[in-house]
Order: C-alpha cells, then structure tokens, then sequence
C-alpha cells in the first residue's frame, strides 16, 4: 500500500483543474435517478442515457452489471451462465465496441478489450448508468456502440448500510457501506463478498432422451472493497480520490455438449483514481489521473495450463473549459500507458496514447449543440480523426428532437497484435461513422405523466477485425476483413401515476436492430447480408412498479428474439421471455429504515440459453435483509 | 495442427470476441434423411462445429451422385453429436465418431445412423483407426496440453476399452500399417509402434520434429513433419520420413520455414499429396534427397485435405468458421470439378 499512497501524493502535485457540473439534458425518464455529472465529456446533447430504478438497487443489491442490463432497453447482453463471462451488444455492436469508464476512465483491458460485466458489482459501484451511441471522440478508441459509466455520487451526511442476500443454488451475499459527511470533506467505503454453487438443475438437450442434469463446477466467488475520499480544499477547489479493489475466482463449467471442466479463471484488480477539480479565473479546469493492475489467471488442471496474464494502465487528463456567452470552449489532453504480459507474449508489450479534443458547444435557450474533434496517435502513429457532432432542440414544452453523428473507431487490442502465434502487428483500427436522431415527448395530465421517445440509428463500420485459422500455418490469426453495418430504431414509453401515496411506474422499451456484413473476405460471399450472430432484430423490455409508503412490488419483462448463432443464418437461439417479479416492504426504525425483499427470477421457469449450449438457470428465489442507518 | 486451435479456444475465454463463439440449437431447414439412402459407403465429412461452445455434425455424401446430406447424427438421433468433432472410422456396419471435448466415441450402425452405444469419459480422443480384422479400434487421446498422451484400444463388438497405452505428447495421427499400429507424437519426434496382439508398445521411431500424417504405401509408412515454427521454439523445417521395419530415412524440406501438413495419398497410388502455405504439392514416394516443393499442383489452401482412395481428391474450406463450409472435389488431375456445401468447420474425412 506504501507505494500506491506515493502515486496518490504524486497526483496532488500534477496539474490544475476542474469538471463542470451542470445538468445533464439529455432526454431522461423522470423517476430514473439523476447523477451528478462532473465532466464535460459526460455532458453530451443529443445521447440517450439509461440508470438503474433505485427500487432495483434497493431489491437487488448483490446484482452485477449484467444482471441489470437484461433488463434494460437497447442492451443485449450475453452470457455463458450466472456469473459466467458477460458482454454487451448495443446496436449491433461487438463486445469490444463499447466502453467502461470508471469515474471518467476507461476500464477496459487492453488485451482484449471485452469488459466482464459480471465482474461490476453495483453495490460496489454506488452509481451506474448506461449511454447509447458513438462517444468515441470523448472517450477514444471502442466507444462505439455506447459507454458505460461508473461513478459514486457524493453523500449528503453520515450514513450507513448492511444487507445479507440468500439465493437458490447455494448463491450468499453480504456487503456494508458506510458514509461520512464533514464540512470540507467526505468519506464512503463500500464492501461486497458473494459466494454462490450454481447447482442448478437444466434439461440437457444434447444428450439423449433430454436428460434433466445439474450444472457442474459453476461454482464463484468474489470479493470488492471501494473507498473514496473527498476533500474541499478551497471553495474553488476539490480534490477526489478512489480505491477500488476486486478479486473474483469461479470456475468455468462445460458446455452441454462437453464432458467436463476443469478450467477456474482467478481475476484481482486494484484500480485507483485521483482527481483534482476547481477554477481559475474564467478557466474551469480538472485533472485526473488513474491507474489500473489487473490480473487474470486461468488453469485447467485436466490440460494442464496455469496461465497469467497481467496489463496496467497509468491514464492521465486534463481538461480546460471556458465560457463566453451562450458558447464554451473545451481542451482536454489525455494520455495513457499500458503495458501487458503474457505467456503468449513473446515480452511484455507496451503502448502509449497521446489525444487532444477540442471542443465547443452552444447552450441556447431552446438549443444545444456540441462539436469536438479527437486527434490521438498511438505509438507515434496517427489513428483516424474523430469529429462528433451533437445537438439538441426544445420545440416546445413537451417535444424534443436529438441529433448525433460521429465517426467511430476501435484499436486492435494486445491480444490482436502481439498474441504468439497469430498476433498481426499490421493490423489496422476498425473505423467507420454513425449517426442517429430521434424525437422525445413528455406531458403530464393531473396525476398523470407521460413519457415517449424513439429515433433512428446508423453506423458503418469497416476494417472489423476478425480472427480467422490459417490451416497451413496451423493458427489463428487477425484480419482487418468485413465491413458492417447496422441500423435500426429504438422506442421508448413510459407512464407514471402518483396518487397519494401510491406511486405507479410502467415503462416498455422496443428496438429493431439490423446488423449485416456488407464486405467480407473472399470465399464468403454468402454472407452478405446477414444478420450478425447473438444480435437479435427484436428486443423488447417492459417493468411495472407499485409503490405504498412501505410495501413495493415490482415485475419485470424482457424479451430477446431469435438469435442467430451461425453467421450463414442457418442456425439460431429461439424466442426467449424472461419475467422477474419481486414484492419487498421497509419499516423505519426511528432514523434507520430495515428492508425485506423477495425476489423470483424467470418466474415462468424458461429452460433457455444465452450462449448456445450454455444452460441458464431456471425458475430461482432471492431473498435479501438490508438495513439503513439514518436514512434519509 | 488442431491442438493448437483447441489451446486457444479455451484461452478463448479469456479473450475472445463473441463474433467466433457460436453453435446450433435449431435447424431452420431440417435435413430430410432419404429413406432408400444407406450409409454403407460414401464420403462422410466430420464437421467439427462452431468455434468453441458448438456441436460436431457428420455430412454425408454420395460417392455416385454427389447428393448431400447435412448433419445426418443428428437427424437420425435427434441429439447433437457433441463439441469438436475429430474423425471417424468404421469397421463392418459400425461407424464410429470421435469427439474431443465431449470426450466420447460415439457407435452408429451405418444403416441408418442411430446410436448403437458410446464410450464415455476419454481424455481428450483424437485419432481413430480399425486395426484390420481385428475387430479392434484405436483411439489417441491427448490426456493433457502438457504431458504425455495415451492409446486406447477398443473392442468394437461390446464397445469397451480394453487397454490404454501410454505414448507421447499429443498423438494424434494414427494409422494401421503391416499388421501394426502407429501412433505419431504431434508434439515431438517420434512416432510409436504398437504389437495388436499384445497390445504393448514395439519400438519408438525417431523421425522429423512434429509428426502430423501417416500414410502406408506397401512396406513403407510416410510420416509427415511440420517441423518446428518459429513461434513454438528454435524453427525447424519439415521433413518426410519413411519407416521400413525398424529403419527410417528422413528427407527434408530445403527450407527452414516449410511446414507441410495433409499428407494422403493420390488414389493412383503413384504419388503423395501434402500441402503447404502455398497449395497442395505433389511428391514421387520413390525420390530421394531434399524436398524441393516447387509449382503445387493445386494453388490453393484447405482446412483439410485428403484423397478419396476410389475417386477425387476432397479439400474443406471452413470459411470462418461460424457458418458453413464448402468441400471443393477435384479429379485426379487435380482440375476443380465441383463444389459441396457442408457443415461447419470441415476438418476431416472418412471414405468409405
């Protein structure tokens, strides 16, 4: 720890700075829970953004990242089982297409730039939100298909948390948080463990006569502790600083149509952020740094690997705003380091980014828009220049219009490049453009609001990097090879009732999603035109909520269409509804508040599969204790 | 050469992109079986399946007419075969399919393809040949990415191991040859020869480094050398050894990096066919000296490659693995005659 408290006290001393904190004006739903927004990058017009309801944090403490994004619109998530590897598709998008930022930094590894989502714990992360659409010339290289944010907000007094979770298949869960408000400064600390078998009983379709088995080494376990400090050093100035550390092991169970696993995939990571905010004369400015050390081990003692595979990152930004009028006129410099080891490294490999993005935006009356451009070289090399485009128009007091264009990019990661054998150091960065719009209106009508958006996506990709076998060589390796498109529309509609003290939440998602090859390497012509695999042309999500001052009840639908699972179309995942229904109650203790919540998931006990031949749970019960000492 | 897709599918993981992890779960175009249709002889293509989380399936052929049908284990079983299929083999009116990751042999009576039994539990099989009249089978199994691997010796009839046979690292090509077995250790230099009577181990060869094909050519057996690549170690180039008795004589490659792999035999028998980065070449079994590739016969790379010993000469393309490949037939002048669609990931084939 002695060295990492050097790191903190080095970033005292770098560098001036600040981040904005204005609103954020995109179109929201009005019960999701407004974040603090404090950097301009986040402050985009004309992208939509999605946070958890606050009764699902409250029901559901222990979920990850991907238990909430199966619930949630325009997201399409795929996993190999609970607490399995899970990745995100948006709008068509790749699993390495789209970020994690943690207050701010990007998250992802390196090597092969697909974040875990099981591996985000929200009770650890405090706050949660997800941004559809291109951010790529904010937040540079796989921001593609939208961004996922990562912050704590800062608390408003003392306060503190316990809550204990009991789970079908052996699945336990605890975690403490803890707050402290003084004048000039804040404290939270926020601690997860899980523990869970995963024995859960499935109908084994590839055997014969439809055995019904029970999933075997599925079991996980994991354990996260986030601290952060804040400190106002002047009325100007505030200083901020973040520990976040995880360990998870679980192991990988086989698919149906394997015999056994051995395998047990180990991953620790210690991330620290550190930022440094306030203003100078009309200058708003921020610093902030960050580093990353992760390291993912797997074995498989029936094959005998016991592997390591480790990268960090050192980010670092500054960013200067200014005002002037209804304009403001944004720098921002950001660098990162990274480096990586790996027994299929032939040494450890080292990257530097070098970006800058200017940016300016108008905030009118009725209209707001933003331009920006990122120029980054990686290595000394030029990657593509990255304009956006973002506006936003009021029309009148219940409609809205959006607009947002911007090109795109991804950089072959670690893995890509430098993997023995089959690494292909000449790879170039996917690229391509994207732009979206769409309308969103709002009114309300005595006890009555009502809430409806929809619009219009478009991105072009090219250069997508494919692994390919070489069979005269006898590996696989990396190609700059398709060239994709995707297009599609999202709709959204929500209605809410408030009644006294009851308080009534329905809301329905809807999103097309057509994702094709338009280029492919010779020889597959005959996929031309069709759809990528695990992207579904149809999802659909739908959640009711009923509040009385101290009983809640929620149910929760989602629906993902056919999938297919070969990229000629010829195979694919049928239809899949999901239901979840929970009923929970609070009672107030004096300035403490003790909450009870139960919980059914696929209540409707589909047998079904994310990951062809990867069983998923059927029908399962939750129940979760929480304690809230001096509630608001 | 499989060994080395199969480490990084389960290094996969870690790192993959979803856009290769894919498998079947239904078919939208359900292949009709032809009733009148036997499988008693014809081409059967073992598909290995979607990269990773897939199903093998077994295309079959008809040898006369070219008439395709997909995934026939399936349609007469109404079950998937299993993840990564690897070859097959038959004996009488017995199939057997090897699976590697499901760990099994799966029995099909040739008639109509239905199960007749499995064996379960192997570790990581291969490689299959029938040993003659035996009525025996043997299985290579790689046990581990890291130790030594094993030979298992199946009764046909009661579909039992009767013995397993520690060998060398990773064997995977195996071949029935003057009445013995031969088992080439893919990850070292040696291949293993194998008494079926006692079912023991008669002599070990030292041959080129990476053993990957055997074939039998009257009192010789070719064995094919990768070679070492550059990125496993101190590169090494390819060799073609010939194991006469207890003598062999290796011939290699003039360049350091030619790795051949494919070898078969052309169905004249005159010639040996292998492939190389730059196509499939032809070689004199009579010749002597350093292999001198030159001009390939067919300009052209395959997933798999092979000779029908009663026809054409068959190369797989698996595309990119998620959707189906192509097997592309030529005549034994090695001009292209046709194209067939098959399953997906091709890797083998058995003629029958």
């Amino acid at each position: 720890m002695k060295k990492w408290s050097g790191f903190f006290v080095l970033g005292l001393f770098v560098g001036p700075a600040v981040w904005a904190q204005t609103a954020d004006t995109s179109l929201r739903l009005p019960w999701v829970e407004v974040e603090e927004i404090r950097h301009p990058a986040e402050r985009q017009p004309g992208l939509q953004r999605q946070s958890p309801d606050s009764l699902l944090l409250r029901a559901l403490p222990a979920a990850s990242v991907a238990d909430w994004l199966q619930w949630q619109g325009s997201a399409s998530l795929r996993t190999y089982g609970p607490n399995g590897l899970a990745t995100l598709s948006l709008r068509g998008s790749s699993a390495q297409q789209n970020t994690v930022l943690w207050e701010g930094l990007p998250l992802l590894n390196p090597m092969n730039g697909t974040p875990d989502l099981n591996l985000y714990p929200m009770w650890l992360l405090g706050g949660v939100s997800l941004q559809t659409g291109s951010t790529a010339s904010d937040f540079g290289s796989g921001a593609i298909g939208g961004a996922l944010h990562f912050r704590q907000g800062i608390p408003q007094r003392h306060e503190a948390a316990v809550f204990t979770e009991i789970r079908s298949f052996g699945d336990y869960a605890g975690g403490v948080s803890a707050s402290v408000r003084a004048r000039k400064g804040w404290y939270q600390i926020r601690g997860l463990y899980r523990t869970a078998q995963n024995n859960y009983p499935y109908t084994n379709i590839a055997r014969f006569g439809n055995p019904t088995e029970q999933m075997a080494h599925a079991a996980h376990a994991q354990g996260g502790l986030l601290q952060e400090a804040g400190w106002q050093l002047h009325p100007r100035w505030r200083l901020r600083a973040a520990w976040w550390m995880q360990a998870h092991r679980r192991e990988l169970p086989a698919s149906m149509t394997e015999q056994q696993s051995t395998a047990v995939q180990a991953d620790t990571a210690h991330r620290f952020a550190l930022s440094l905010t306030g203003q100078a004369g009309r200058w708003q400015l921020a610093f902030r740094q960050g580093y990353l050390r992760e390291l993912n081990h797997f074995g498989d003692e029936r094959l005998g690997f016991d592997e390591r595979h480790r990268f960090t990152a050192l980010l670092q930004e500054i960013s200067a705003v200014t005002t002037s009028g209804r304009h403001e006129f944004s720098q921002l410099l950001q660098q990162a380091y990274y480096t990586a080891s790996s027994p299929n490294f032939n040494s450890r490999e080292r990257q530097y980014r070098l970006a800058w993005v200017p940016g300016w935006r108008y905030n009118g009356t009725k209209t707001t828009a933003r331009l920006q451009m990122r120029v980054e070289t990686v290595d000394g090399r030029l990657v593509p220049i990255t304009p956006s485009l973002q506006a936003e128009h009021q029309i009148n007091n219940k409609w809205q219009w959006r607009l947002a264009g911007s090109r795109t990019y991804r950089l072959p990661g670690f893995n890509d490049l430098y993997w023995q054998p089959g690494g292909n150091a000449n790879l170039q960065p996917e690229n391509g453009w994207q732009a979206e719009s769409g309308v969103g209106w709002k009114t309300t009508l005595r006890s009555w609001s009502f809430v409806a958006g929809g619009g219009a996506f478009w991105s072009d990709l090219s250069d997508w990097i494919i692994w390919l076998p070489n069979s005269s060589l006898g590996y696989w390796s990396p190609q700059n090879l398709r060239r994709v498109r995707s297009m599609g529309w999202e709709q959204q509609a929500a209605v809410l009732w408030a009644l006294g003290k009851v308080k009534l939440r329905l809301h329905g998602d809807y999103a097309y999603v057509s994702t094709t090859h338009r280029e492919v390497a010779t020889g597959e012509e005959s996929l031309l035109g069709k759809q990528l695999i695990y992207i579904p042309r149809h999802q659909a999500r739908a959640r009711f909520f009923v509040e009385y001052p101290s009983f809640f009840a929620g149910w929760q639908y989602s629906y993902n269409g056919l999938r297919f699972t070969s990229s000629d179309n010829r195979f694919f995942l049928p239809n899949q509804h999901l239901h979840q229904i929970m009923l929970g109650g609070s009672k107030r203790l004096g300035p403490h508040v003790l909450l009870l919540t139960g919980t059914i998931h696929n209540a409707l006990n589909l047998q079904y599969q994310q990951i062809a031949w990867r069983p998923m749970p059927g029908r399962h019960y939750q129940i979760t204790l929480q304690f809230n000492f001096n509630a608001p | 050469m499989k060994q080395h897709f199969q480490r990084f599918s389960l290094l996969a993981l870690l790192s993959s992109s979803l856009y290769f992890t894919a498998c079947k779960e239904e078919i939208t175009t359900p292949p009709v079986p032809d009733p009148a249709a036997a499988y008693g002889s014809g081409i059967f293509v073992v598909n290995e399946g979607p990269f990773q989380n897939g199903t093998g399936t077994i295309t079959f052929i008809n040898r006369t007419n070219a008439a395709v049908q997909q995934d026939v284990f399936q349609v007469a079983n109404n079950r998937p075969l299993g993840n990564v299929a690897q070859s097959m083999a038959s004996y009488q009116n017995t199939g057997m399919l090897v699976v590697n990751n499901a760990g099994k042999v799966e029995f099909v009576d040739l008639k109509d393809f239905k199960s007749t039994g499995v064996i379960e539990n192997m570790a990581l099989p291969s490689g299959i040949v029938v040993a003659g009249n035996t009525g025996k089978a043997y299985v290579t199994e790689w046990v581990s990415f890291t130790g030594n691997g094993r030979v298992a010796v199946i009764d046909i009839a009661s579909k039992q191991v009767l013995r397993r046979i520690t060998v060398g690292a990773f064997p995977n090509a195996v071949a029935w040859h003057n009445n013995r077995i031969f088992v080439a250790n893919s990850n070292q230099n040696t291949v293993v020869e194998i008494d079926v009577q006692a079912d023991t181990i008669l002599r070990t060869h030292t041959v080129g480094d990476r053993p990957n094909g055997l074939v039998s050519v009257g009192n010789s057996l070719f064995v094919l050398c990768s070679g070492t690549p550059s990125w496993a170690g101190t590169e090494t180039a390819g060799a073609l050894a010939e194991i006469v008795g207890s003598q062999v004589s290796i011939r290699n490659f003039t360049a350091v990096t030619m790795h051949p792999n494919n070898l078969t035999l052309h169905p004249n028998g005159g010639s040996l066919l292998y492939q190389l980065t730059d196509g499939v070449h032809s070689l004199l079994p009579t010749a002597s000296g350093s292999i001198s590739p030159g001009t390939p016969v067919i300009a052209r790379n395959f997933y798999h490659f092979s000779a029908d010993p009663q026809g054409l000469l068959y190369g797989t393309d698996a595309k990119d693995f998620v959707s189906n490949g192509v097997v592309l037939r030529y005549e034994r002048n090695f001009t292209l005659k046709d194209s067939l669609s098959v399953g997906i990931a091709p890797g083998s084939i058995h003629y029958r």
